[in-house]
């Protein structure tokens, strides 16, 4: 069977609920350390796969850094994670 | 809030395209959409132009606070911006199958096979995935399926037609043009 919108590992339909900036920017920092952690990537070896550094990689979990649109991309695609259910975990949390 | 990209400007043009179409679609102005998510003034629209232009592409909060004021699920608003990215270089075909807009093709691709069980299945899939706002309207050619059109809560799905949709015949809600 063919998945639809979000990928093979998610059949729940994507949240549409309010949002706001704040607690967006926290969400996005702890699904994306989140995912990072449960599939044993460390941040050096993540930073390596994307190109950067160890530390930009901190810098975007520990919020001095904001995830551009990009980032998040690049980063779902290190770790192998289809964007649209990285995106679904961040809504939901 | 945003910064420029000299990476990946095929996201940013896609991007652009995409946010353009659903701004239009639902007829507010680059201030109002820009006021809509907390950018006020001239400034707010400038930023907006900037996105649809391709100049610039948002953070992650700022592309879901544009989603919620177009009135589209983030993800929706993802999944349009990458398959039009797919047909680029982002992403290679084996996820390019996960986005929306090619599964409408298959959707309509195994309608003109006559699958019609694994159609019905298809769509309910579908319609879960964008929270039960999809109508699918549809005739049959012959004894096959034949689409006419999916539309969501907003209107018609922003279908751009490949090559292969372009054998389908897609009509508009509005007008009932064949296209």
């Amino acid at each position: 069977m063919i998945a639809f919108g979000q990928g093979q590992t998610s059949g729940a339909p994507m949240p549409q609920g309010v949002f706001d900036r704040v607690r967006l920017d926290r969400s996005i920092r702890i699904v994306l350390r989140g995912s990072r952690t449960d599939l044993d990537v460390s941040q050096k070896e993540l930073a390596n796969r994307i190109g950067w550094t160890r530390n930009q990689i901190a810098n975007l979990e520990g919020g001095r850094r904001s995830v551009h649109l990009t980032d998040f991309l690049k980063i779902a695609k290190a770790l192998n994670v289809d964007p649209l259910t990285l995106l679904n975990r961040v809504l939901r949390w | 809030m945003t910064s420029t990209i000299n990476m990946w400007p095929t996201l940013a043009r896609d991007f652009g395209f995409t946010l353009r179409d659903f701004r239009e679609r639902l007829k507010i102005s680059e201030d109002q959409l820009a006021s809509q998510i907390g950018l006020n003034g001239p400034d707010g629209a400038d930023a907006i132009k900037q996105f649809e232009y391709g100049v610039e592409i948002p953070h992650l909060n700022t592309f879901v606070l544009l989603a919620q004021a177009l009135k589209v699920s983030p993800g929706a608003l993802l999944a349009e911006t990458l398959w039009r990215s797919t047909r680029g270089h982002l992403f290679d075909d084996s996820q390019a199958e996960n986005y929306w807009a090619p599964c409408l093709f298959r959707l309509g691709h195994y309608g003109q096979f006559g699958a019609v069980s694994l159609e019905r299945t298809a769509l309910e899939n579908f319609s879960a995935a964008f929270n039960k706002n999809v109508t699918v309207e549809y005739a049959r050619k012959g004894s096959e399926p034949h689409f006419l059109a999916v539309y969501t809560q907003t209107g018609v799905l922003p279908i751009d037609p490949g090559e292969e949709i372009r054998q389908y015949r897609w009509v508009r809600r509005d007008d009932g043009d064949a296209s």
